[in-house]
């Protein structure tokens, strides 16, 4: 029996329950039903978020890789935190499984480069106790072509392009990077954007598009890829004044238990087109939005110590930035106005942004045609 | 009906991991120096300090006059980990780190 610091006996199941009783799978699949006896399979190998998927035959998976066929076996990137070698081959298979078709196949190869940036720090997002996982934005002429849906409910269910993609993506943290083996995913609570977690930017964005702002071009298209909580979605309505909108949002985010109060890296905002539009009507631009924001979501050093991570704070991880300020001084859950991004995304009516507070910095990619 | 270890289908896990060489391991720690580091997020907890603990014990069971030397994380080089590596592997036969939150 393992004991905790304070000596009492802990069971750990680090894991927490993946399989399925065998009593309760008598009766199923039914006899003579491959199609449900392969899924089955693939529940029992573990390659499975725990829905159903498409079995990844070889003719299935021979077909998602289309004119890639003859590359199949090439590397594409090394995923943490397993350090799985990710190939075309190994990445197309996950994306039979989560219901892509071949045209997402780029998308989510560029996915998978991005997220084994070493900057983007996958090993933080999939093994740590924290409820995050990265969400992936896409922008670009590929968000019409391919049919993701930018505008009402571009956060939630209902659309292949977003849906099989973003699943495609969690599939293959976990069956590439092995975050779904062996307890690598320490989350305490998990997140359900685990299952799919996609954000495609909204066309006609009142602002420069989110993919040039990154330094791309602006044919090209692209995805970013950010370690999210889930979003937080906060609603100002009815206020002329701009600068009301972003109070509120800033106050709602300036939160002391999050990972922002304590890390200070990225924030970003899911600004709703009736949020983007008042905006920008008033003249704001996102780099000054980024900078009231900056300026604006602050909690008191006072409310700080003693809450949130910064129960951390002893002599072996000092938070420099707290150290020397009185307790009224106001500190920013971003350190400095470059690390908080913006997309535009949502249906037309609903004066809502989405806060997606996480940890870590973001990462974007170009998405390579066929 | 499903063949073989992967049923028939394209496996979505990759055959092996792009590992990375491990270092020369020593073949003894007799008179060696072992930095003991707890590299854990929250050193509150104590759960890399139990760890650590019962690694210095297991050391001075097995070899003698073995040097473990505590390393916390403040001493880390968080912004620096690679220039930290090499620091430390110069100073020490053999680095056991105490990772997690």
């Amino acid at each position: 029996m393992n004991r905790d610091p304070n000596g009492r006996a802990v069971r750990f199941e680090p894991i927490g329950r993946m399989d399925t009783p065998e009593r309760t799978l008598a009766g199923w699949p039914p006899a003579g039903d491959e199609y449900a006896a392969q899924v089955e399979q693939c529940h029992t190998m573990g390659w499975t978020d725990g829905l159903p998927v498409l079995p990844p035959t070889p003719e299935r998976v021979d077909a998602l890789l289309g004119p890639w066929i003859g590359r199949r076996h090439e590397p594409v990137s090394t995923l943490p935190p397993a350090q799985g070698e990710a190939t075309l081959e190994t990445i197309a298979a996950n994306c039979v499984l989560a219901g892509c078709i071949p045209d997402h196949l780029p998308v989510v190869v560029a996915a998978v480069q991005a997220m084994a940036d070493r900057r983007f720090n996958l090993d933080a997002a999939v093994t740590g106790v924290n409820s995050v996982s990265p969400v992936v934005i896409v922008d670009g002429p590929i968000v019409e072509r391919l049919g993701f849906n930018s505008e009402a409910g571009a956060l939630t269910a209902g659309n292949r392009a977003n849906g099989a993609v973003g699943r495609a993506v969690q599939l293959c943290i976990r069956n590439i990077g092995g975050a779904g083996l062996g307890g690598i995913d320490a989350a305490t609570h998990g997140h359900p954007g685990k299952y799919s977690y996609l954000i495609a930017g909204w066309p006609a964005s009142p602002w420069e598009p989110l993919r040039t702002r990154l330094g791309f071009a602006a044919g090209d298209s692209t995805v970013t890829v950010y370690s999210a909580e889930a979003p937080l979605c906060i609603a100002d309505m009815g206020h002329d004044d701009p600068l009301s909108i972003l109070r509120t949002i800033a106050r709602s985010a300036a939160i002391p238990g999050s990972y922002n109060a304590y890390f200070r890296q990225e924030l970003w905002l899911v600004l709703s087109p009736e949020h983007a539009m008042r905006l920008a009507g008033a003249g704001m631009e996102p780099d000054r939005i980024a900078a009231f924001i900056h300026d604006q979501a602050t909690i008191p050093a006072g409310d700080l110590r003693g809450h949130g991570l910064y129960g951390f704070v002893d002599e072996s991880l000092p938070p420099t930035w707290i150290h020397g300020a009185g307790d009224s001084d106001r500190v920013s859950i971003v350190d400095g106005p470059d690390r908080v991004r913006l997309v535009v995304a949502g249906g037309l009516y609903g004066a809502f942004t989405s806060v997606l507070l996480g940890q870590g910095v973001s990462v974007s990619r170009r998405v390579e045609p066929w | 009906m499903v063949n073989g270890p992967d049923g028939g289908l394209v496996s979505p896990i990759p055959r092996s991991g792009r590992l990375l060489s491990p270092s020369p391991r020593p073949t003894s720690l007799a008179g060696a120096k072992v930095g003991l580091v707890d590299g854990m997020v929250n050193p509150k907890s104590g759960w890399g300090r139990g760890i650590l603990d019962a690694v210095d014990e297991e050391l001075k069971h097995r070899w003698p006059r073995v040097e473990a030397v505590r390393i916390s994380r403040a001493q880390m080089g968080l912004h620096e980990p690679f220039r930290w590596a090499a620091a430390m592997a110069a100073k020490h036969a053999a680095l056991v780190i105490a990772v997690g939150d």
